[in-house]
């Protein structure tokens, strides 16, 4: 019986860390997904592009239940941004970050000291040309 | 202590560390296993962030097509030089370093042929040559690919996708009623119906053809709201609610801004001047809050939902439809009593209920886009001289309808636009005094479909003149035709003959498109871009 109590807690240890690990790799799918739904939305709006594009990325990380996605929000930042893109100063472009700050509010409970091995932030960060180029 | 107890005890003592050796054993397969998930989770992770960027450079890519196939690119190598030199722009703007490569070609159908395919019997070429095809180079491929690190296996693992942009170009048209002259029972009709939203209205048939031949865009609706006082932005224009007299003071001010620019003076003069001149002449003094949304619908837009892109704020909007659907809807279903001012022989007495079943829908979309009419029933109470009781006309019209048939830009220029309008057909049972004598059927247009050259849209007064933008089908007479007719004369007369040159006239004043159609190409964007893959 106390082997079986050292390994059982082994094993939780483990299972925790898997299932712990499978959500930080959802998540940093759904800020990917987010970032580029919300650019791909906000081009295609008009002059409502930057809300347009922070409303339908805090739609998509909305499954997390982490509080409305804003630039004012604690855990999780849904920005967009216009300016000249990177590439070409000529173009406009449309960046949308989203970042969640994980160890202030993770997804699923750490254990003590994971925060050591599991990110402290999950960012995704998305730029697309809003303008049609002339050459 | 008997033998049997020595012997459980001992088997017990060798048991001991067992355990630790099994799940030492299952930990390295744990453990690989653990790690393989992890690794197997960073690639996914990392799929669908090539994916997110394979979907950008083809969304960024998409605006360059247009470009590639223009006159400075007149052989398939400079094309794909210039192309392949915007493709690291998308690996630049998000900070990445995956590999890119493109293939420009045609998306049809929900297919992707690449330059050199055949499409329609035609080979694909994505450069500048003439003739142009009937499917130009439209769409782009681009396949993006990086290496994934896979933290507890070692090594990396490559991941590929590929994402298809395309040109999706948008027309912004609309179909009215055919209202190319107006006639003195069109005034009466729409002057009872105004009326409904404040004083008498006297408007002449002329101020009317100037208001239905007025269109103005949103983006001019909101500049106009400046002026008046009442100021709407683009994310609200559609669902702020403001007074009829408010409302009329920003069409007024909308066009006006258009009168601006205009000479009033010449001749024939204008219609937007004989529209800002009959809009002079209204009165709204109705305080029901009237929201835009309640008037038209943008591309299926609703009052709760449809927030509109910066293409659809160049959409047009029908002055005299609005006004007319904001009346028919603040009036409802009441009668509106037009006296003897129908000038119907032997008629005594003539009231009319309008009711919008369905606003009108301006369109502004791709090709298979679909505007339509207001879709309204009509109610028709004839007091004929010597009758007893009423003749009643009801009439329901589904609404007409226009079809973005063909779009094709070439250059990122609209070189053809066709679109297929079809008209109601209206039917309803005519009763006299309560007894049904017939049942009626006014006719719909069904012809071919309408082209429009680059030279014509947006419409000017010239191509208004010219009835080449909007262009214009059918009659302001459409056939009535009567089964199970029995009546004596003066009714038999007066459906047969009399109505035959006032019911087609009056309903199209209200709306409905029976027997012609007016279709209007306003607008092209050749620029749309969209991820079709």
């Amino acid at each position: 019986m106390v082997e079986f109590a050292f390994v059982v807690v082994l094993l939780i240890a483990l299972l925790y860390g898997i299932i712990s690990y499978g959500l930080i790799l959802a998540t940093q799918a759904t800020i990917t997904q987010a970032a580029a739904d919300g650019a791909r939305a906000g081009i295609v709006a008009s002059s409502t592009a930057v809300s347009t594009a922070e409303a339908q990325s805090g739609t998509d990380v909305g499954w997390m239940n982490k509080g409305t996605c804003g630039t004012a929000s604690t855990t999780i930042t849904c920005v967009a941004s216009e300016a000249p893109c990177p590439s070409n100063a000529n173009n406009q472009c449309l960046t949308v970050t989203v970042t969640y700050n994980y160890n202030s509010n993770p997804l699923f409970p750490e254990l003590p000291g994971m925060g050591v091995i599991t990110p402290s932030t999950i960012s995704s960060s998305n730029t697309l040309q809003m303008s049609n180029p002339s050459s | 202590m008997t033998k049997n107890g020595q012997s459980r005890r001992g088997r017990r003592r060798d048991e001991h560390g067992a355990t630790f050796i099994l799940v030492a054993i299952c930990m390295v397969l744990l453990l690989w296993g653990g790690s393989f998930g992890v690794d197997l989770g960073l690639t996914v992770v990392g799929g669908r962030q090539t994916q997110a960027l394979a979907d950008t450079s083809a969304l960024d890519m998409a605006r360059y097509i247009g470009i590639a196939d223009s006159p400075a690119y007149t052989n398939p190598g400079a094309s794909t030089t210039y192309l392949n030199g915007k493709l690291p722009y998308a690996d630049t703007d998000n900070g990445s370093a995956a590999a890119l490569s493109q293939v420009a070609g045609v998306w049809l159908n929900g297919s992707f042929t690449p330059a050199g395919g055949t499409v329609g019997g035609q080979v694909v070429k994505c450069y500048y040559y003439t003739p142009p095809a009937a499917h130009p180079c439209n769409a782009i491929a681009v396949t993006a690919s990086q290496s994934v690190p896979q933290i507890f296996l070692g090594g990396h693992s490559s991941v590929t996708r590929t994402a298809i942009g395309a040109v999706t170009p948008e027309a912004g048209f609309s179909i009215g009623s055919f209202l190319a002259s107006f006639n003195s029972q069109q005034s009466t009709v729409l002057n009872a119906v105004l009326g409904t939203l404040g004083s008498s209205v006297n408007v002449t048939a002329v101020g009317y053809q100037g208001l239905a031949n007025t269109n103005v865009t949103i983006n001019q609706l909101i500049a106009a709201s400046a002026v008046s006082g009442s100021v709407l932005t683009t994310s609200d224009v559609m669902t702020t609610s403001l007074s009829g007299s408010q409302w009329l003071g920003i069409w007024k001010a909308a066009v006006a801004s258009q009168v601006a620019q205009l000479n009033c003076g010449s001749t024939p003069t204008p219609l937007p001047c004989s529209a800002s001149t009959a809009l002079s002449a209204l009165g709204f003094n109705s305080s029901n809050p009237v929201q835009l949304c309640q008037l038209v619908s943008i591309n299926g837009s609703t009052c709760s939902s449809g927030n509109l892109s910066t293409a659809t704020l160049a959409a047009n909007l029908n002055v005299g439809q609005m006004l007319t659907t904001e009346a028919e809807l603040a009036n409802g279903t009441n009668a509106l009593d037009l006296g003897t001012s129908l000038g119907i022989t032997g008629v005594t007495d003539a009231k009319l209920a309008l009711t919008p079943i369905q606003i009108p829908q301006v369109a502004f979309g791709p090709v298979g886009t679909t505007a339509s009419t207001a879709q309204l029933s009509m109610d028709l109470q004839l007091s004929v001289l010597g009758q007893p009781g009423v003749l009643d006309i009801p009439l329901s019209a589904a609404q007409g309808t226009a079809t973005l048939e063909t779009l094709r830009c070439t250059n990122n220029s609209m070189s053809v636009t066709d679109i297929q309008p079809t008209t109601t057909t209206a039917t309803g049972n005519v009763t006299l005094a309560g007894t049904s004598i017939a049942t009626l059927t006014v006719s719909g247009y069904s012809g071919s479909q309408f082209g429009y050259g680059p030279s014509v849209v947006p419409p000017t007064a010239t191509t208004v003149a010219n009835d080449t933008n909007p262009q214009v089908a059918g009659s302001n007479s459409p056939t009535l035709s009567y089964s199970g007719l029995s009546a004596q004369s003066p009714v038999f007369t007066l459906l047969t003959s009399t109505l035959a040159g006032v019911l087609g006239p009056i309903l199209q004043a209200a709306g409905v498109s029976v027997g012609g159609a007016e279709v209007a190409d306003l607008s092209t964007n050749c620029g749309a871009i969209s991820l079709v893959q």
